[in-house]
């Protein structure tokens, strides 16, 4: 079975890439905002540190690092999965989500992840040079242990992004009008985009176990930094897996109510 | 005559009140930066008195300040004028008794009061949690600063206005409105008062028009100014005003006689 | 023969909020909501046969589609029970979606941007068909279809009528046992109709796959279905043969009346309802209890120079039956 599917997923990137390249004129133009944005990004950080020498326990070096975490993971998201969580919203609303229904697939497989996209790819190049950036500006010192520990707390971080942007998308069966409910998600994010010492510490705590969306961006750079994160490993495993289960379950239950209403 | 700007008003608050749970959440994305900016200051001061002039009570006014003031000078009209453009809708508005610019700019002052009333709470909830830094002693609330107020919502009405506009002659808009919001960001004082800016950025804010939408008033207000600088901050931005004014008559006669704005 | 498809006692209760009107309306639909029931689908029963190709007929709102949806699945049912294939559908296992289909004539199942051929090669994946099979079928449906040269177009710039064409392809593909179709010809111009209908009868007949077809359309039950289920208010009005809808169902008789003269329409009024086909030829409508006496009636008070008596047209016959 997991062949059928890893099968089916070599189609959806076949299928999407055959549509980006429908648009080749916007996929240039897009590329080049996104370096502006992260260009914009690493003005602001800049103009930040014009006036002070460290936020907390963070120099300059360490906000660009944590910041290129932050932007590389939400890039990747974006390309697997949150195009599609969005869709899922418009295809209820116009009805197109019972072709979805039909299909001998996973539902939640499928509508998750049918698309990807190509929009991040500027996002993801951008990224990379702002952490390259501020690793030769931090005088951290990074070992290879520490960076494969950072990218297993990517990992996690991706997990729960994935079930962060999907609870929102799963509300939209119920709240059909509310079609800018992501913004909520994209607010919530901006907390960590920031250095966690800003944050007083009972909102620290609750954005590693309540809403762990530290995972995607702080703790990885601590990680990398060997700033002693390492026992929040098993935390992670243990978090994004039953949110994961979490999301499954309220899925099928939202699938249900689905069908017992609509018309 | 008052009565079509009533029918218009009722009409727009019907609309918004449906979308209800939307304009909350709108709000919500504005309200962060205002609560999570002060907090990165706070942590950069590290015992000095003050940054660039502001205290730390300074400082964590002006974010207030900006999301107050967002509400009321803010405009999101270019959205709906391109989507207006694009989807072939002017035809209906044009043949309106009521011209095109007004129906727009009640729209937009609907949307103003409405979101201002929803943000009751959220102020409410910002002067709590920063009671302790809070002293509005210092500010300066005269004439100047309620002209500046003015000049700063008609200017960005007008630019917004324009922007959305350009949907006429232009067939692409996206890429542009993301460069629009890249440099008003940047230089309206959105992120961060501009006496945080290197003296070369400010220098170049003072002639942009962005820092007239939303930086000088606070200026004024945050008592930084002397009065000829006051003076000279509102001609430039009136001159402002009556550029982007012009500009927007040319993209009109431009995109009238295109097909675009017929709605085809 | 197999029953592929047994529903029993199928009921559907639809609950909507009501919204009132004006501005004080929305702000006390804040408080408090009211609801209205709707009966959708109200107990209906019945068993299809392998092969066989079955028409739903009814007028708009009278359950058709609703019926459909939960046969697919896609809809709960309020009450009552489903088998399909063996299945119940509402329970949605993989292996009975592997095997139907269903089209709506108003949803557009390909995407959009692309060529209709990369929608087939995602639905290939999604339904696990072998490359052979694969292939040979999409090569004889469009030859069938005449859509050879529209596979690589893309699908935004189709007329509706390609694009349902290559929708009906796409839904094929995998070979279904069982095929929903809804509306399928929905805004279709009548050429379109036609090779649609041609493709569906010639389809049931080679692979004798079982068909439910909805329409509100006669003339697309008339030319495919032997069968016919007349749906109105969600309840089963008729189930049975077409051809025998008339005689059982209708009340009234039609007869074709040639006169010897120029007749003006009034004078006819009283025998029933008037068709003209031209000054001189009538078609009557007369109630089948009063037939003889107003027949008689007729043939005496005019110059009757030819005359046929017929069942009734099955569209008249289907208005008398909805509007009671």
């Amino acid at each position: 079975m997991i062949k059928k599917y890893w099968n089916i997923y070599k189609v959806f990137w076949r299928t999407s890439l055959a549509r980006e390249l429908e648009f080749r004129a916007n996929f240039l133009a897009k590329i080049g905002i996104n370096i502006i944005w992260i260009g914009f990004y690493v003005i602001s950080v800049a103009i930040l540190f014009n006036n002070t020498a460290s936020i907390g326990t963070w120099t300059k070096g360490d906000v660009y690092i944590l910041a290129a975490f932050f932007t590389f993971v939400e890039a990747i998201a974006y390309t697997i999965f949150v195009r599609n969580t969005q869709e899922i919203a418009e295809m209820i609303r116009n009805g197109n989500f019972d072709g979805i229904l039909l299909r001998p697939v996973n539902t939640q497989f499928l509508a998750s992840l049918r698309f990807v996209s190509f929009d991040e790819l500027g996002t993801l190049i951008g990224s990379l040079a702002m952490f390259i950036y501020g690793l030769s500006q931090s005088h951290a010192s990074i070992n290879f242990r520490q960076i494969l520990l950072a990218l297993a707390f990517v990992g996690i971080g991706l997990i729960i992004f994935y079930c962060f942007a999907m609870t929102i998308t799963i509300m939209v069966f119920w709240f059909i009008k509310l079609d800018n409910i992501r913004v909520l998600m994209t607010s919530t994010l901006q907390l960590v985009r920031f250095p966690a010492d800003v944050l007083p510490t009972v909102i620290r705590r609750i954005l590693v176990v309540v809403l762990p969306i530290s995972f995607i961006s702080t703790i990885p750079t601590q990680a990398l930094l060997g700033r002693n994160i390492e026992p929040w490993a098993g935390v992670g495993v243990i978090i994004s897996l039953s949110l994961f289960i979490g999301v499954k379950l309220f899925w099928d239950y939202a699938l249900k109510a689905y069908s017992s209403a609509s018309s | 005559m008052w009565q079509k700007i009533l029918a218009l008003f009722s009409i727009n608050l019907q609309g918004n009140l449906i979308y209800k749970a939307n304009a909350f959440l709108w709000m919500l994305t504005d309200a962060v930066p205002a609560i999570f900016m002060p907090l990165v200051w706070l942590a950069s001061y590290q015992g000095r008195a003050n940054i660039a002039g502001f205290t730390p009570s300074l400082m964590v006014t002006y974010y207030l300040a900006v999301f107050i003031i967002n509400n009321v000078v803010g405009s999101g009209i270019f959205d709906e004028v391109a989507r207006d453009v694009r989807e072939g809708q002017l035809a209906k508005h044009l043949i309106r008794p009521i011209s095109y610019l007004s129906t727009c700019y009640f729209s937009n002052i609907s949307w103003r009061i409405v979101r201002l009333f929803m943000s009751l709470p959220l102020i409410v909830i910002g002067f709590v949690v920063w009671h302790n830094y809070l002293s509005l002693d210092n500010l300066n609330l005269g004439i100047w600063f309620w002209l500046a107020l003015l000049l700063a919502h008609f200017l960005n009405f007008t630019i917004s206005y324009t922007i959305g506009s350009l949907a006429l002659i232009l067939v692409e808009t996206s890429s542009f409105f993301s460069i629009y919001f890249f440099f008003n960001f940047l230089l309206s004082g959105q992120i961060a008062p501009l006496a945080m800016f290197p003296s070369g950025l400010i220098t170049l804010a003072t002639y942009m028009p962005f820092r007239y939408i939303l930086s000088f008033p606070l200026e004024i207000l945050t008592g930084q100014l002397s009065t000829s600088g006051i003076i000279s901050g509102l001609i430039i931005g009136m001159i402002w005003l009556g550029v982007v004014t012009l500009a927007c008559k040319l993209v009109w006669n431009k995109g009238l006689k295109s097909d675009f704005a017929v709605g085809i | 023969m197999d029953t592929i498809i047994n529903i029993k006692n199928l009921t559907k209760i639809y609950r909507t909020r009501k919204k009132l009107p004006g501005i004080g309306g929305a702000l006390k639909g804040l408080f408090s909501r009211q609801y209205t029931e709707t009966k959708a689908v109200d107990n209906i029963s019945l068993t299809v046969e392998q092969g066989e190709l079955v028409g739903f007929l009814g007028p708009n709102g009278a359950g058709k589609t609703t019926t459909l949806k939960m046969l697919s699945g896609i809809l709960y049912p309020t009450n009552g029970d489903i088998n399909v294939l063996g299945f119940n559908p509402t329970k949605r296992p993989i292996e009975l979606r592997k095997q139907f289909a269903l089209v709506m004539g108003n949803k557009q199942q390909l995407w959009w941007d692309l060529p209709a051929r990369e929608s087939f090669i995602l639905l290939q994946a999604l339904y696990e068909v072998p490359e052979e099979k694969f292939n040979s079928r999409l090569k004889e449906m469009a030859k069938l279809l005449d859509v050879e040269k529209l596979l690589d177009k893309q699908v935004r710039n189709l007329s509706l009528g390609e694009r349902m064409k290559l929708e009906l392809i796409a839904a094929l593909l995998h070979d279904p046992k069982v095929i929903f179709l809804d509306e399928p010809t929905l805004g279709l111009d009548v050429v379109a109709q036609q090779k649609l209908r041609e493709f569906i009868r010639h389809y049931n007949q080679q692979y004798k796959t079982t068909i439910l077809l909805t329409s509100h359309y006669m003339e697309d039950i008339k030319a495919l279905c032997k069968r016919v289920v007349i749906i109105d208010k969600g309840k089963i009005v008729y189930d049975g043969d077409i051809n025998k809808l008339s005689s059982e169902q209708s009340e009234t008789k039609t007869i074709k009346a040639t006169f010897g003269q120029t007749i003006k329409p009034i004078a006819l009024k009283k025998y029933g309802n008037i068709r003209s086909l031209s000054n001189q030829v009538f078609e009557i409508d007369i109630p089948k209890s009063k037939l003889q006496s107003r027949l008689s009636r007729l043939l005496k008070d005019f110059d009757v120079t030819d005359l046929t008596i017929t069942e009734t047209d099955i569209a008249d016959v289907l208005r008398q039956l909805f509007t009671h």
